[in-house]
């Protein structure tokens, strides 16, 4: 075998972009049983209860998150290699909290909440990556971009959202989208998800949390693992399974 | 200009297929017509459910189409095309859908009048290896890598890609490529490969045959899981 002077060395790659809302009200505790301290804070636009003890949204996705990626080093996929890169949204900017790379070279930090909610910019920052084909190339599988957050965003997350949904790459991308809090603020995500067919996952506790992150692990697998990589868009240009 | 020539190909079932015991969704064909010589290769759509037999009739179709092309003595390509799509859908029509049956499909028509007729529908490669170079006749993809045009996804014409050109003496040959082997080529690699490929036409045919289905079988890009094939024609 002579090939290898001519082809790739890499895996043909499976994109996931994570959005996070790391905004200050993430740190609400959704489980555990909790002290309250009596002082309040103002944060991300309200008035919160500082408590002792529970655990917030923040450290359960953390956990999850970072158990997500885990499984995924664990996986032994035949077509494709799962690329991670994520993108947290909270006080006054979106940054990229972990670069796009392959899971297995991912060493995970875990992510802290504070300040407002800006995600629009989150959108802006995930559409400048799904275009760049230095990054993510015309060789890769379409990409997945999960979406979590416990909504009301605070910038012109509306216009970022269109010019997402509109962009000729970003368009294509298999959207999936968790709404944390027992709020009815899950319509936003909806309208990301751009699709009917398609629901948003609520979650109230730890432990829709980590349900959601198995849902997204197994989907992303499937996918790679080839049975059905895009069963849902039915267009003149076909998606294929390999 | 050289109206000999020499088509061999091999098609390997990939790593995915092996593990979930489907069949290889690829096929190649060539056939040496008295008026010319025709290589063929096509991907069937793994998302859809008789791809398999959608791509071995695209190899079947070309060659219907071309012969009733050549005796209507017609020399617009695009007639050729319109007849194969009719003739593919006539043929998978007998036994599934043709939206369940789709396919890309690449071939390579050498006619011993000195023309030259490449034609693509959807994803793969066709390279022209012109001695000191070699032209990359598909075009670069748009969107991902698991997007493609088939057969059984249009009709229009305007999405495949044609050439058309004069056989002269610098042309070595032409090579037929699917996404499993064309989606892991290095770009700047491109006359590389193809001269290695041509040049196994000096072994004798078993041997040819032996060397495609190792290099197929053994393919170096680490994880690649998709079916693999190639279809030659040399110019001696």
């Amino acid at each position: 075998m002579v090939m290898n002077f001519c082809t790739q060395s890499k895996p043909r790659p499976l994109p996931v972009i994570i959005l996070i809302d790391t905004s200050g009200s993430m740190d609400r505790v959704i489980s555990g049983e909790i002290v309250k301290t009596g002082r309040t804070v103002i944060e991300d636009g309200k008035e919160w209860n500082i408590v002792k003890g529970g655990m917030s949204a923040m450290m359960s996705l953390n956990k999850s998150l970072s158990k997500m990626l885990e499984t995924f080093k664990d996986e032994t996929i035949i077509g494709a290699e799962i690329q991670v890169s994520i993108i947290t949204f909270g006080g006054d900017n979106a940054k990229i909290h972990t670069s796009l790379r392959a899971v297995k070279d991912i060493l995970w930090e875990d992510m802290t909440a504070s300040g407002l909610t800006p995600m629009g910019k989150a959108f802006n920052v995930a559409r400048k990556l799904l275009e760049d084909k230095s990054k993510i190339s015309s060789r890769a599988y379409t990409p997945a971009i999960v979406l979590i957050s416990d909504g009301e965003p605070n910038d012109n997350w509306k216009e970022e959202l269109k010019k997402l949904l509109n962009s000729e790459r970003a368009k294509k991308a298999d959207r999936m989208a968790m709404f944390i809090g027992d709020d009815s603020g899950e319509a936003m995500l909806k309208e990301f998800l751009a699709d009917d067919s398609k629901s948003v996952f609520k979650a109230d506790d730890a432990d829709k949390i980590y349900e959601f992150f198995k849902f997204v692990t197994m989907s992303v697998t499937t996918r790679a693992q080839s049975r059905d990589l895009n069963k849902n868009k039915e267009a003149e240009v076909f998606f294929k399974r390999s | 200009m050289s109206s000999k020539f020499i088509m061999y190909g091999y098609s390997s079932k990939g790593e995915m297929h092996k593990k979930n015991n489907l069949p290889n969704q690829d096929a190649w064909f060539s056939y040496k017509y008295f008026f010319g010589s025709l290589v063929v290769v096509a991907d069937g759509m793994g998302s859809k459910k008789f791809s398999e037999f959608g791509s071995k009739m695209a190899c079947k179709a070309s060659y219907d189409a071309v012969n009733y092309w050549y005796k209507n003595k017609s020399s617009n390509v695009r007639h050729l095309l319109m007849i194969l799509q009719t003739m593919w859908t006539s043929l998978v029509s007998v036994k599934y859908s043709d939206k369940e049956s789709c396919s890309t499909i690449l071939f390579a028509l050498a006619l011993n009048n000195g023309k030259l007729i490449t034609a693509q529908l959807g994803d793969g490669i066709i390279l022209v290896n012109r001695g000191k170079y070699a032209s990359n006749l598909s075009k670069e993809r748009e969107g991902f890598g698991n997007e493609t045009y088939a057969l059984g996804s249009t009709w229009n014409i305007d999405k495949w890609i044609i050439n058309e050109f004069d056989i002269t003496d610098d042309i070595k040959g032409i090579i037929l490529a699917t996404d499993g082997v064309a989606d892991d080529l290095l770009k700047d690699k491109y006359l590389e490969f193809s001269e290695y490929i041509l040049n196994i036409s000096d072994e004798f045919p078993q041997k040819r045959w032996r060397i495609l289905k190792d290099e197929l079988e053994n393919w170096p890009t680490p994880f690649s899981g998709d079916d693999k094939t190639i279809g030659v024609l040399k110019f001696i």
